[in-house]
């Protein structure tokens, strides 16, 4: 807000006008002045018609522009200018012409000028202030577009911290509880799980701060985060990957990926659905990534509408929202038997 | 020896305080005419004929010439010899003899603001001297100027010259008051208005009741003669 309050200091506007006004008399007096040197009589007509052109000016700037200054009024303001200007004018041309001679008895001065000139100095005038102040005006309007970008964009990393902040404790939660459970069991693949465990927290705790990573991390960890949920779920669960396209330098939002199939894992391993199953398929062509996870519900998702699972797919939505805008299509299927989610993104 | 002749006349005409302008007042546009104008007229001694142009002696004596170097009669007047044949209808000529000079001035009125005015320029002047070698001068080559006054017909025969104060229009543009295009030198006191018609009209169509512009000493009444 700084360059703004800068541009519009009360103290600041009027220096700008009155070195306009002066600008403009110096001008004036160029033009008006009647031999090679400007005489007093030359000083005090151009100072006089100046003063007629001033509430023409100010009655456009301050009154009918920003009133009648709209799209769907322009009739009216042109309208309304025009008659400014006849009126102004008019007013110019008899002082000159007539009136002076009473108020100022000891200059001798006539009006110089037509109506019709005295018109085209007014509508002259008017153009040129109109300009300087939409000029300005837009330069506001951009200084504070630039500021409020700079807002939305500090904001918008708040939030994503925030987010990551949130999913973050949600995945360990999970996970830390299958731990348990593998620990309970004195399962023999604990130390491996724990193992993998911290590479996906260095992932998460170091490597994840940045908007964006290179998508071959993101598949990485993607790969990691299954061998994982596989040697935790067994053979009960069958897990299909498919995989297409180069991966060769595309950018990624972290933890997206991570995110979905972290809410299959949880959903399609658990409960007592016969036959668990998790379809997952990444294609890359170009800039577009296709993701597509798949995964059989078991009963306890019938009974569970409020757990927390749901909490990482709205995490995510806004996550899309915020470093994808227009750029992402998300379609997620909630059938009887499973559920499914398609991500296209343009990376 | 004309030449110098010529211009003491003219400084003796123009240096009586009135007002000389390089442009006229009146056009063949806003010429106009009044009937109440012709006549003889009398003022100091002096006798001053005024007569329309083309009933005028002047006249007369210039279209015998024309006629005697007139070789292509079926000629067709251009636009400006139209407007000067307009002008010149319009138009009067103030014959008066003063010190054995003959002066012919031509007149021209407008009205302005209710007011007659009249712009003076000199048409002819000769001497009447037998004595010595007779000179007539045209006054063709010369660059006219004009003296400016206010005409009021005070009744039927009686009619007032109010000559524009050329002293006081001369002080204010000299003490910075008057805006009007004027060339001056200061050295020699010499004073001309150079602003354009329209310029001139308005400044008389606005300062033409103001009693500063006019001096007693500047005006002439005449009184009619026949």
């Amino acid at each position: 807000m700084r360059k703004y309050w800068e541009i519009n200091h009360p103290l600041l506007r009027i220096l700008q006008h009155l070195a306009f006004w002066v600008l403009s008399f110096i001008l004036f007096l160029q033009l008006f002045k009647t031999g090679s040197q400007a005489e007093k009589v030359d000083y005090v007509y151009t100072g006089l018609f100046q003063l007629s052109l001033i509430p023409a000016v100010y009655i456009n700037l301050e009154l009918l522009l920003p009133k009648f200054g709209k799209r769907n009024r322009i009739l009216v303001y042109l309208l309304l200018l025009f008659a400014a200007i006849v009126l102004f004018s008019w007013i110019n041309y008899n002082f000159f012409a007539a009136w002076s001679a009473k108020i100022f008895p000891d200059y001798f001065f006539i009006s110089y000028f037509t109506f019709k000139e005295i018109m085209a100095f007014f509508f002259t005038y008017i153009v040129i202030t109109t300009l300087l102040k939409l000029s300005k005006s837009w330069f506001w309007v951009s200084e504070l577009e630039k500021e409020l970008l700079e807002k939305e964009k500090q904001k918008t990393e708040v939030e994503l911290k925030a987010l990551k902040a949130q999913i973050n404790p949600h995945f360990f939660f999970n996970t830390l509880n299958s731990i348990y459970s593998m620990a309970l069991d004195k399962d023999e693949r604990l130390p491996t799980t724990i193992l993998q465990l911290s590479d996906l927290m260095r992932y998460f705790l170091y490597e994840s701060k940045d908007n964006f990573i290179p998508l071959k991390k993101e598949l990485d960890v993607v790969d990691n985060y299954i061998a994982l949920q596989r040697l935790r779920s067994g053979h009960q669960l069958t897990i299909e990957t498919e995989r297409s396209g180069p991966v060769n330098g595309q950018r990624i939002a972290p933890l997206l990926l991570v995110t979905f199939l972290e809410n299959a894992f949880k959903h399609g391993a658990k409960g007592n659905s016969t036959d668990p199953y998790i379809k997952l398929t990444i294609a890359v062509e170009k800039n577009t990534l296709l993701f597509s996870v798949l995964n059989s519900k078991g009963i306890i998702d019938e009974i569970n509408t409020t757990d927390h699972g749901g909490l990482g797919l709205e995490n995510i939505k806004r996550q899309l929202e915020l470093l994808y805008p227009d750029k992402h299509s998300l379609r997620v299927k909630n059938m009887k038997d499973s559920f499914a989610v398609e991500l296209q993104l343009e990376l | 020896m004309k030449r110098i002749l010529l211009s003491l006349i003219i400084v003796a005409v123009a240096a009586q305080s009135c007002v000389t302008s390089l442009q006229p007042l009146a056009t063949y546009k806003t010429a106009v005419t009044d009937d109440r104008l012709s006549g003889t007229w009398k003022s100091d001694d002096v006798d001053y004929t005024v007569q329309k142009f083309y009933n005028s002696d002047l006249f007369k004596k210039l279209k015998k010439e024309m006629d005697k170097n007139k070789t292509d009669t079926s000629k067709t007047l251009t636009k400006k010899e139209t407007e000067d044949s307009i002008l010149y209808a319009r138009s009067y000529v103030v014959n008066y003899t003063k010190d054995n000079i003959e002066y012919h001035m031509f007149g021209t009125m407008v009205k302005l603001n209710g007011q007659y005015f009249i712009n003076f320029t000199a048409a002819d002047i000769n001497t009447n001297e037998q004595n010595e070698q007779a000179f007539e001068i045209t006054l063709t080559d010369r660059l006219a100027t004009y003296t400016i006054a206010r005409v009021k017909f005070n009744n039927a025969n009686s009619l007032q010259l109010d000559f524009i104060d050329g002293s006081f229009l001369y002080e204010q543009v000299k003490a910075g008051r008057m805006k009007i295009k004027n060339e001056r030198d200061d050295l020699y006191d010499t004073f001309l208005i150079t602003a354009s018609t329209n310029e001139l009209q308005q400044f008389i169509e606005k300062y033409g009741t103001d009693g500063r512009f006019f001096n007693k000493e500047n005006s002439v009444t005449l009184i009619r003669k026949g």
